[in-house]
């Protein structure tokens, strides 16, 4: 009887180290394409440099600004949207059904009146109530409308803005000035192929923001965001600089991207009655434009950064995760044909391939691992070289990958203030590997528990607004 | 070997150097911050003696350290103060740098290793014309494999009036996969000045798609009414991006006489150009096609309808009339929604006015 269970265990244990082999050996050859290109794409031009090159030609955008009752955050984000350096912009914030004041609080602080917009019935989404313009500020534009979700107020949004291109931004998010500069880059370059661009979203928690300008760059004082600081690094510097490279970006993040919206509204827009619109945009858009054999580019670019305000308690980082978790499956679900398919190239085969081993197994293996290797070894059913071999593989490959994350990151766009910053940075990515890690992969097997029970809830996230940071 | 405790060693190794890497990278941010205030001290030194040179009413004051002009930051410090002077304070600063030799040394930086300095070195040389300069650029543009300072080379030529070739522009355009905005506003400015070179450069067999409806379009920024002619016929080509580029030419050209041609688009079958020919019809003011217009609130596409609306409420009252008729007409509800929008706004415009 013991010596099968010990058989059983091997098996198990060599199943998940296997599973983990590949995962990092996806992720190591991510940090490599990344180096590549960081180190091929060359010191960041400053934005005066940036105006002077583009400005007279750089196309008009429309940003569009989904808020839910973000009372708190609204106006403090919309102030530093109205300080983007971009010589043709508008802002067009659409507010989903607020049950807050964040329409009363919009219409105290930018002076809104009632107006009418010529829109394009396109994308599908809620009735439109009213449409606002600010009295003071020309290129505010004010929708509110019926509550529907965030694709639903994104596609109320495409449809009345005019713009040949659009950029998705967060209610809760900063942008930095120059950011529409440096993401419509790759639009000035190659206007014809380009339809969307996203950029790097760093955590705000720590940094001192006023009037919607960071003033100061700081790392965040409490434990959770510093972890989530070396997540973000490596999910922005890494994966998507590589997938980038390989015209195979399967997300976008929606909370700073920008699109093309004719593109956009070819494929009908944000699909409803998904938690994850964002990726589902982008795997819808490159499915449509592989099957109509169109060549098109989707890319990623570091250097524009968008701050946002991350989860500072374990429940609210939870319920955040679990989503983007469910968010994933959803989109596997509606595309998952794509996978591991020739027909659909390189993003089939290896962006949408690694989906489905890092993204829709992953978490399963990992738990299942967690779980089941401390107990093996507790009782002696797993011999020392198994459990070394994956403790390497979940914690020492990890190790790895998130420090080469963080160097990469001070090689090229140093945008760390300090050096001891840099040393606390590197001390949270050891940190992360002995504990977070394990407890995020937890957080998506709940994500795959809800989407198997089929829950639609966004789940609560506090905010506490910028200033208060 | 027991490949798990292999996995193990590797895992071991690769922990060992990143931590390693990391550490340098810490000790190289350590030294950087410390160079960086020297830095920051010389960019001031460098600001100041340029406030200094212009603001000096009789242009003698002693320059502080001559050799101040020779740092590599001196291009990008340029660049960011002449954006603040205009008209005669610019043109003074310029001609005291030159009595510095500051040009000189900018051209001399055309060969620096690090390319931002090159980038910013061609970009400060566009407010320094002469042979010397053109010459200088020149070089850079052909020997230079990076596109960004190509393309920047190209801009300081126009920029100092030595007018690059139109098959040399072309060239470029063409490496760029042909199609880059920066280049595009470069011909619209070449179409200026190069308007017989460009028709020449179309007459010749073989030019690609793109490049043509690149040169069709900066044609309509050359003021030369003999184009016209040529952007007509090309508003039968085949192929519809040239159609659309002519139909560009053409409303920037905004010559009256084009009005029959870019009608006659608005029953194009592709929608791109029926919707470039309203707006070419809108830029050029004319609402003898007002009617034909209107007939395209209710074109199966959206855009097309929105350039309509557009078109028409921008044509005054009789383009509002054609508006009121389409709203409340029978049988059309994408026309009647349309227009019915189109004259909300307007009206709404009109009581913020």
């Amino acid at each position: 009887m013991m010596e099968s269970v010990f058989i059983v265990a091997k098996y198990v244990g060599l199943v998940v180290i296997f599973a983990g082999l590949v995962q990092y050996t996806t992720y190591f050859i991510q940090l490599l394409l990344a180096a590549f290109q960081l180190a091929k794409s060359g010191r960041a031009a400053k934005v005066d440099a940036l105006w002077r090159r583009y400005s007279d030609s750089a196309p008009p955008i429309a940003i569009l600004v989904p808020a839910y009752n973000e009372e708190k955050t609204i106006v403090e984000s919309l102030s530093s949207l109205m300080a983007i350096q971009y010589p043709n912009y508008e802002v067009i914030i659409i507010n989903d059904g607020s049950s807050d004041a964040t329409l009363e609080v919009l219409k105290d602080a930018f002076n809104l009146v009632e107006t009418s917009r010529l829109y394009s019935p396109l994308a599908p989404h809620q009735p439109i109530k009213t449409i606002y313009r600010s009295q003071h500020q020309k290129r505010l534009v004010v929708i509110d409308k019926a509550n529907g979700g965030k694709a639903d107020a994104l596609n109320a949004g495409i449809n009345v803005s005019r713009a040949p291109l659009f950029c998705c931004v967060d209610a809760d998010s900063v942008l930095e000035p120059d950011a529409l500069l440096r993401t419509v880059k790759p639009f000035m370059e190659d206007p014809e192929r380009t339809i969307a661009v996203g950029g790097t979203v760093r955590i705000a928690n720590g940094s001192v923001i006023r009037n919607g300008q960071i003033l100061k760059v700081q790392l965040p004082k409490k434990m959770l965001p510093l972890l989530q600081t070396v997540e973000y690094l490596r999910a922005f510097l890494m994966t998507r600089i590589a997938w980038s490279r390989l015209n195979t970006v399967l997300i976008i993040s929606g909370a700073f991207g920008l699109f093309r919206r004719d593109a956009v509204l070819k494929v009908g827009g944000y699909s409803l009655g998904t938690v994850g619109e964002d990726m589902e945009l982008v795997v819808k858009l490159h499915r449509t434009l592989i099957e109509q054999k169109q060549d098109y580019r989707i890319r990623f670019i570091p250097e524009p950064v968008c701050w946002t305000e991350a989860p500072e308690t374990l429940s609210v980082l939870r319920n955040q995760r679990a989503r983007w978790q469910r968010g994933t499956l959803e989109t596997f679900e509606r595309h998952g044909m794509m996978a591991l398919n020739p027909r659909y190239g390189l993003v089939g085969v290896l962006g949408f391939g690694n989906v489905l081993i890092t993204d829709v197994i992953g978490p399963v293996v990992d738990a299942i691992g967690f779980i089941l290797f401390p107990i093996l070894a507790f009782t002696g059913s797993l011999p020392l070289d198994y459990f070394l071999a994956y403790i390497a593989v979940t914690s020492g490959f990890g190790l790895a990958i998130s420090v080469g994350s963080l160097a990469l990151e001070e090689a090229q766009l140093r945008r760390v203030p300090k050096a001891s910053d840099l040393a606390l940075l590197t001390a949270i990515c050891v940190l992360e590997n002995l504990g977070y890690r394990q407890l995020n992969s937890l957080w998506r097997v709940q994500g795959w528990v809800q989407y198997l029970k089929r829950s639609g809830s966004w789940g609560v996230m506090t905010r506490k607004g910028f200033t208060a940071s | 070997m027991n490949y798990l405790i292999l996995i193990w060693q590797i895992a071991c190794v690769l922990v060992l150097a990143s931590l390693l890497w990391m550490i340098t990278l810490i000790l190289l941010r350590i030294i950087r911050t410390h160079r960086q205030s020297l830095y920051t001290k010389q960019r001031q030194q460098i600001l100041e003696a340029t406030a200094q040179i212009l603001w000096d009413e009789k242009g003698e004051a002693a320059i502080p350290d001559e050799t101040l002009w020779k740092s590599p930051m001196v291009p990008e410090v340029f660049l960011e103060f002449v954006a603040l002077v205009r008209g005669e304070e610019r043109d003074r600063l310029v001609a005291r740098m030159v009595r510095y030799r500051v040009d000189d040394e900018f051209r001399r930086l055309l060969r620096h290793r690090f390319r931002f300095v090159r980038h910013a070195a061609v970009e400060a040389l566009a407010y320094f014309p002469g042979l010397p300069t053109a010459k200088a650029v020149d070089s850079l543009v052909e020997r230079s494999a990076n596109r960004d300072l190509r393309i920047a080379g190209i801009r300081t030529l126009v920029a100092v009036g030595a007018y690059p070739t139109v098959p040399d522009v072309m060239r470029e355009f063409s490496k760029l996969n042909g199609s880059t905005r920066s280049l595009q506003s470069v011909l619209s400015k070449l179409a200026l000045h190069r308007s017989r070179d460009i028709l020449e450069y179309l007459g010749r067999p073989g030019v690609p798609d793109l490049e043509r409806a690149a040169l069709l379009s900066a044609l309509g920024g050359s003021a030369d009414y003999s184009v016209l002619g040529i952007l007509e016929a090309a508003l039968s080509s085949d192929v519809p991006l040239i159609r659309v580029a002519a139909l560009d030419g053409l409303a920037s050209l905004e010559h009256p006489d084009a009005a029959p041609a870019i009608a006659s688009c608005l029953k194009d079958t592709d929608w791109s150009v029926r919707a470039g020919a309203v707006k070419a019809l809108c830029e050029i003011s004319h609402d003898t096609y007002a009617a034909q217009v209107a007939d395209l609130l209710s074109d199966p596409v959206w855009l097309v309808q929105f350039e309509a609306a557009q078109a028409l409420a921008d044509m005054g009252a009789s383009g509002r009339e054609l508006l009121e008729v389409s709203a409340i007409s029978k049988g059309n509800e994408s026309a009647n929604r349309t227009a019915a929008l189109a004259l909300a706004e307007l009206s709404a415009m009109e009581a913020v006015q």
